[in-house]
C-alpha cells in the first residue's frame, strides 16, 4: 500500500507519458517529411506514414531537384555567409565587450547602452534605410552585405554575453601581464580570448541558428541566382514545384538534413550554452 | 613612464570595427528609417519633407489604414496565441524535464528543440503538406480517432488560417521558453526543494509555492522576448501564405504589411517612405513593449537571490 | 519523541554502492553526531533518514514502526540545512507556516505556534522580513525554528555551522546545545567538524567510505578508539601514528620502535608483528619518567599559541610527529629533544588498523 511512495514524490510514468507525447508531436512531422522524401509519388499517397521499402522506395525527387537547382551553391552560400558573420561577431564582439569590461573612458556607459538598444530592437525594422545603403555601396546581391548586416545583428547580443562572462575574468591574470610589460593586444588576443572560449561558444551557439535560417535579408539585399542561401532557395524553389510532391518532399529534406546531422554533433554544446550559467 | 599619458590607442582600436559596422548597418538604418517616414517620394524619385502626414495617412487613410489596422490586430492576436499556448506549454516542459532523478531528460529536451532550429521557411512548409486535404495525414488521423468528421483546410479558410499560422509558429518556437524556464528551474538549488519535501509538499505544491513564484522574472523575460519576435515576424507568413497573407489578407501581420507597403504587390507600388513609416510604428509598438517590461515588470517583480 | 533504528542499511545509486549494512540504534531524545571525511556517506545516511533518498535495503524504524516507504511528513522529521534552504520569497512567518500548513492546521494554531518558538529564539521582530534581508546568524535561526514550529520526533541538522563565520558558529553551537536539551528531541546531527560532534554529542557515529568505523560517547571515542582511523580522526591536532614492532628481550615480549627504542607489554603479541602505535600531541610531554616511552627526535617547527605550544619535530621514517605542551615554550630549531608519554596513554594498532587493548 505504502510501497512505491517515498520513491519519487511525482508519477514518474505520467511524467513520461506527457514529455513523450510531446516529443512525437515535436518530430511527427521531420519525420514524415523525411521518410516520405524517399518513397514514390504513390507511396506517398497511399501510405504516408510507412517507412520507404523496396518497393516503395524511390529517389526521384532528389534527383529532380538536383538536377534543377544548384544545392551545392545554395549550401555554400548559406555556410560563407553563416561562418565568416559568425568569426566577425566574435572577433568584434569580444573586442567590444572587453573595451567596455576592462578600460575606464569617457562615454563607456553610453557607448554600452547605444549597442544593447539591438538586443531588444529587431534589426529588420531598418530594412528600408539598410537597403539604401547596400544600393549606395554598390552591394546588392552579394554575399558580403549579408554578413555586414549579420555582424550588426548579432553583435549586442555577443557583447552582452561576453561583457558579462569578461568581467568575472580575475584581475590578477591582466594585473601580472602588464606587469610584465605584455602590450593591451596580446594581453586580449593571448590570455582574455582563450579565456573566454565557453561564452564564445554561448554566443556562436546563439547568432548562428538566425543567420542560417534567415529569409528577410537573402530575400531582400541578395535574391540573386548565385548568392542565394539555402533558406531563400528552397522558398523560392518550393514555390516552382508545388504540385510535384516528390521534389517538394526533397527539397525539405535536403534542408534538414545538414541542420540535423550538425545537431546529433553538437547539441551538448548548444544546449549547455543555452542553459549556461544556469547550469551547476 | 611616457606610455601613461599616451592617447590609449588600443581602445579604441578594440571599439571601431564593431562599433563602425554596427552603427552603419543597424543603428544609422534605424534612426534613418524614422527620419524617412517624415519624407514622401515624388514619382520622379525626389523626396520632399511632409512632417507626419505619412503617419496620418498609415492611420486613417481608408486606402491604407485598413490594412495596417487589420495587420496590427492579427498580430496582436498572433501574439495572444503565443502567450496563452507557447509559454505554458514551455513552462510545462520545462518543470517536467527539470524534476529531479527524472530518466532521459537530456533526451527529450534535445529531441523536442529540434522544430527550433530548422528554418521557419522549411517548418512552415511541412506543416502546409502535413495539413493539405491533398495528401490526407490530417483527414486520416482524424478518422482514425473518430474525428473525421472536425477535418477543415485550415490554413485556407479565412477564420482559421491565422490561428493555424500562429499554432505552428508555437510548435516551433516553443524550445525558446522551454530552454529558458528550464535553465531558471534548474537554478534552484536542490536543498530548497528538500527543505519543501521535508515540509510535506506535494510535487504539485511544490511547483506552484516554491518554482513558479522563483521563475517569474524568467516568465516576464520570455513574455518580452516573444512580444518582439511575434511584432517582427515575418518568414512563415511568407513561406505559407505568400506576400498577399491570405486568404484576404486574413493572416497579415505587420512584417508581412510592413514588406508589401515597402516593396509593393501585385497592383499596388511599393513606397520606401511609407515602408519606413509602417516599420518606425513597429519600432514604437516594440519599444512600448520593452518599456512596459522594464518599468513595470522589472521593477516589481523581484528577483530573489537564490 | 522517538527512538530511531537502522538494521542492515545499504544504499546504492545505481551501481556505486555507498552505505554498507549500517546499523544503529539511537534512543528517545538522544543527540547524535554523524561525522567523518566528507564523501563518507554521512549526508547520504540522513538523507535516507530524512527519506529524501530511498533504501535500498535494510530497515529503518522511528518509534514502531518501519519507515522505509514514508514521506518524510509522515516520518516526523523536520530538517535544517547547510545553506538554510529557506524559501526566498516568503517572509519568515510564511516559511515557519509553510509545512503547517501543508499538515492541515488552522490559522490561530499555526500563529499561536510561531509565536511561541519565535519568542524562544527571538525572531519577533524578525517575522515579515524576507530572507534576503536576514544576515546568517538570523538566518540559520529561521531555519532552526521552521523546524522546531513542526514539532517534529526528530530533528536532522546537515552541517548546519559550515556557512557561517567562527564567532558566530560557536554561538550557534551553544545555542543549537541548549535548545536540544530544552526540547528534548531527538536530534541527528551530521558534520564533519570533530570540535561540533564532540561538544554536542551524547554519542558520535564515526563514519568512513560508508561504513560505521564507532559508535560512542565523545569521551570513549576519545579514550578508546576500536582503530587507527577513529583515533586520527578524533582529537585535534590529530593523533601521531608511529611504525612499529614486536620482538623478544629477556623471554619478555616488547614493542620496539623503528629507531630501537622499546616498550614493555604485557599483551601476548606474536613475534614480528607489525604494529602501528598511537600517542595523542597533548600525551606526548618534554618531562617524564624511566617506565615512559621515549623518543627523540629534531624540532622542525614550533608554533607557540600563548597557553598552548606545539612542537613539531621528525623521526626518520616518520611524519613529522606534533607535540603539543601547556603553556609558552622557548625552543630553537634543529634542537634534538626528547618526548615522553605515558605507557597507559599509548594506543597500539595491529596491521589491519584495530585497536589491541593494552591491558
Amino acid at each position: 500500500m505504502i510501497l512505491a511512495k517515498a520513491k519519487q514524490p511525482f508519477n514518474v510514468i505520467a511524467v513520461h507519458i506527457v514529455l513523450l507525447t510531446y516529443t512525437f508531436i515535436a518530430l511527427f512531422p521531420v519525420f514524415i517529411i523525411l521518410v516520405n522524401a524517399f518513397k514514390s509519388r504513390k507511396a506517398i499517397f497511399n501510405s504516408p506514414l510507412a517507412l520507404p521499402n523496396a518497393d516503395t522506395f524511390s529517389t526521384i525527387g532528389f534527383e529532380k531537384v538536383l538536377s534543377k537547382a544548384d544545392f551545392l551553391l545554395l549550401f555554400g552560400n548559406s555556410l560563407l555567409v553563416t561562418v565568416v558573420s559568425l568569426f566577425f561577431i566574435i572577433l568584434f564582439g569580444a573586442m567590444l565587450a572587453w573595451a567596455l569590461s576592462e578600460y575606464k573612458f569617457t562615454g563607456r556607459t553610453l557607448l554600452g547602452l547605444f549597442m544593447a538598444i539591438g538586443i531588444m530592437i529587431p534589426i529588420r525594422l531598418g530594412t528600408v534605410s539598410i537597403l539604401e545603403i547596400v544600393v549606395a555601396l554598390n552591394l546588392v546581391n552579394t554575399r558580403t552585405a549579408l554578413i555586414l548586416v549579420y555582424i550588426a545583428q548579432g553583435l549586442p547580443m555577443a557583447i552582452f554575453i561576453l561583457n558579462e562572462y569578461m568581467s568575472q575574468i580575475p584581475k590578477e591574470l591582466k594585473e601580472a601581464a602588464r606587469c610584465d610589460d605584455v602590450s593591451e593586444y596580446q594581453i586580449f588576443f593571448s590570455i582574455i580570448l582563450p579565456l573566454a572560449r565557453p561564452a564564445i561558444a554561448t554566443v556562436a551557439v546563439f547568432s548562428m541558428i538566425p543567420i542560417w535560417n534567415d529569409l528577410w535579408f537573402p530575400l531582400i539585399l541578395a535574391p540573386g541566382e548565385s548568392t542565394r542561401t539555402v533558406t531563400l532557395g528552397i522558398q523560392q524553389f518550393i514555390g516552382q514545384f508545388v504540385t510535384d510532391w516528390n521534389a517538394v518532399l526533397a527539397s525539405l529534406t535536403l534542408a534538414v538534413i545538414p541542420i540535423l546531422l550538425l545537431y546529433v554533433f553538437f547539441s551538448k554544446q548548444l544546449i549547455r550554452g543555452l542553459t549556461a550559467g544556469a547550469v551547476k | 613612464m611616457a606610455s601613461r599619458s599616451r592617447f590609449p590607442w588600443h581602445i579604441l582600436v578594440f571599439i571601431l570595427p564593431g562599433f563602425i559596422i554596427y552603427t552603419l548597418f543597424s543603428a544609422w538604418p534605424l534612426l534613418d528609417t524614422m527620419f524617412l517616414s517624415l519624407f514622401k517620394q515624388a514619382s520622379s524619385g525626389e523626396r520632399v519633407f511632409s512632417g507626419l502626414a505619412n503617419y496620418q495617412e498609415l492611420l486613417s487613410d481608408p486606402h491604407l489604414s485598413e490594412g495596417f489596422w487589420n495587420a496590427l490586430w492579427n498580430n496582436f492576436k498572433f501574439f495572444l496565441v503565443h502567450v496563452l499556448v507557447q509559454n505554458p506549454i514551455g513552462l510545462l516542459l520545462a518543470a517536467l524535464l527539470s524534476l529531479k532523478g527524472l530518466h532521459g531528460a537530456k533526451t527529450y529536451r534535445t529531441l523536442i528543440f529540434i522544430p527550433t532550429l530548422l528554418s521557419v521557411v522549411v517548418i512552415g512548409f511541412t506543416w502546409q503538406l502535413i495539413l493539405s486535404p491533398l495528401w490526407g495525414i490530417t483527414p486520416n488521423f482524424l478518422k482514425s480517432i473518430g474525428l473525421g468528421t472536425w477535418f477543415q483546410p485550415w490554413l485556407g479558410q479565412e477564420h482559421t488560417a491565422l490561428l493555424t499560422l500562429a499554432l505552428i509558429s508555437v510548435w516551433q518556437f516553443v524550445g525558446v521558453p522551454m530552454m529558458l524556464i528550464y535553465a531558471s528551474l534548474i537554478a534552484i538549488p536542490d536543498e530548497l526543494i528538500d527543505a519543501a519535501r521535508v515540509d510535506g509538499a506535494s510535487a504539485m505544491r511544490i511547483f506552484w509555492q516554491i518554482k513558479l513564484p522563483l521563475i517569474v522574472p524568467t516568465l516576464g523575460l520570455v513574455t518580452i522576448l516573444t512580444f518582439i519576435g511575434n511584432f517582427n515576424a515575418f518568414d512563415l507568413i511568407y513561406a505559407v501564405k505568400g506576400v498577399l497573407a491570405g486568404p484576404n489578407f486574413s493572416t497579415d501581420i505587420l512584417g508581412s504589411y510592413f514588406y508589401r507597403t515597402f516593396f509593393g504587390a501585385q497592383s499596388s507600388l511599393g513606397s520606401p517612405t511609407m515602408g519606413a513609416t509602417v516599420a518606425t510604428v513597429m519600432f514604437l509598438i516594440i519599444l512600448m513593449g520593452v518599456m512596459i517590461y522594464f518599468y513595470v515588470v522589472q521593477r516589481r517583480i523581484h528577483r530573489y537571490q537564490l | 519523541m522517538a527512538s530511531l533504528s537502522l538494521r542492515k542499511i545499504n544504499k546504492r545509486f545505481g551501481k556505486v554502492h555507498v552505505l554498507h549494512d549500517l546499523d544503529l540504534e539511537i534512543q528517545d531524545g538522544e543527540f547524535v553526531v554523524f561525522v567523518g571525511p566528507s564523501g563518507c556517506g554521512k549526508s547520504t545516511l540522513l538523507r535516507l533518514i530524512a527519506g529524501l533518498e530511498t533504501i535500498s535495503d535494510g530497515e529503518m524504524r522511528i518509534g514502531d514502526h518501519i519507515v522505509n516507504d514514508l514521506s518524510p511528513r509522515e516520518r516526523g522529521i523536520a530538517m535544517v540545512f547547510q545553506s538554510y534552504a529557506l524559501y526566498p520569497h516568503m517572509s519568515v512567518y510564511k516559511n515557519m507556516a509553510f509545512g503547517l500548513k501543508i499538515d492541515g492546521q488552522n490559522k490561530q494554531q499555526i500563529d499561536q505556534k510561531i509565536r511561541d518558538v519565535a519568542s524562544k529564539l527571538q525572531l519577533d521582530s524578525l517575522l515579515d522580513r524576507k530572507p534576503g534581508q536576514l544576515s546568517g546568524g538570523q538566518r540559520q535561526r529561521v531555519a532552526i525554528g521552521r523546524a522546531i514550529v513542526r514539532d517534529p520526533k526528530v530533528f536532522l541538522f546537515d552541517e548546519p555551522l559550515s556557512n557561517l563565520d567562527a564567532a558566530l558558529r560557536l554561538k550557534m553551537r551553544i545555542e543549537i546545545a541548549r535548545l536540544q536539551k530544552v526540547l528534548n528531541t531527538t536530534t541527528i546531527y551530521v558534520t564533519h567538524d570533530q570540535v561540533e560532534a564532540m561538544t554536542l554529542a551524547d554519542k558520535i557515529v564515526v563514519m568512513n567510505g560508508g561504513h560505521i568505523e564507532q559508535v560512542g560517547a565523545p569521551m570513549e571515542l576519545y579514550n578508546a578508539p576500536q582503530n587507527k582511523f577513529v583515533a586520527g580522526f578524533i582529537g585535534s591536532p590529530a593523533m601521531n601514528f608511529l611504525v612499529a614492532g614486536v620482538s623478544t628481550d629477556n623471554n619478555t615480549n616488547v614493542i620496539t620502535l623503528a629507531n630501537g627504542q622499546t616498550l614493555p607489554t604485557q599483551q601476548h603479541l606474536k613475534h614480528g608483528t607489525q604494529l602501528t602505535l598511537g600517542i595523542r600531541p597533548e600525551h606526548l610531554s618534554l618531562y617524564g619518567a624511566e617506565t615512559d616511552l621515549a623518543i627523540e627526535g629534531q624540532i622542525e617547527s614550533v608554533e607557540r599559541m600563548g597557553d598552548i605550544t606545539y612542537i613539531y619535530f621528525s623521526m626518520p621514517g616518520h611524519d613529522l610527529i606534533t607535540m603539543a605542551q601547556q603553556g609558552d615554550h622557548q625552543l630553537p630549531i634543529g634542537q634534538i629533544i626528547r618526548a615522553y608519554a605515558k605507557p597507559e596513554k599509548i594506543h597500539l594498532f595491529d596491521e589491519s588498523g584495530k585497536a589491541i587493548k593494552l591491558s
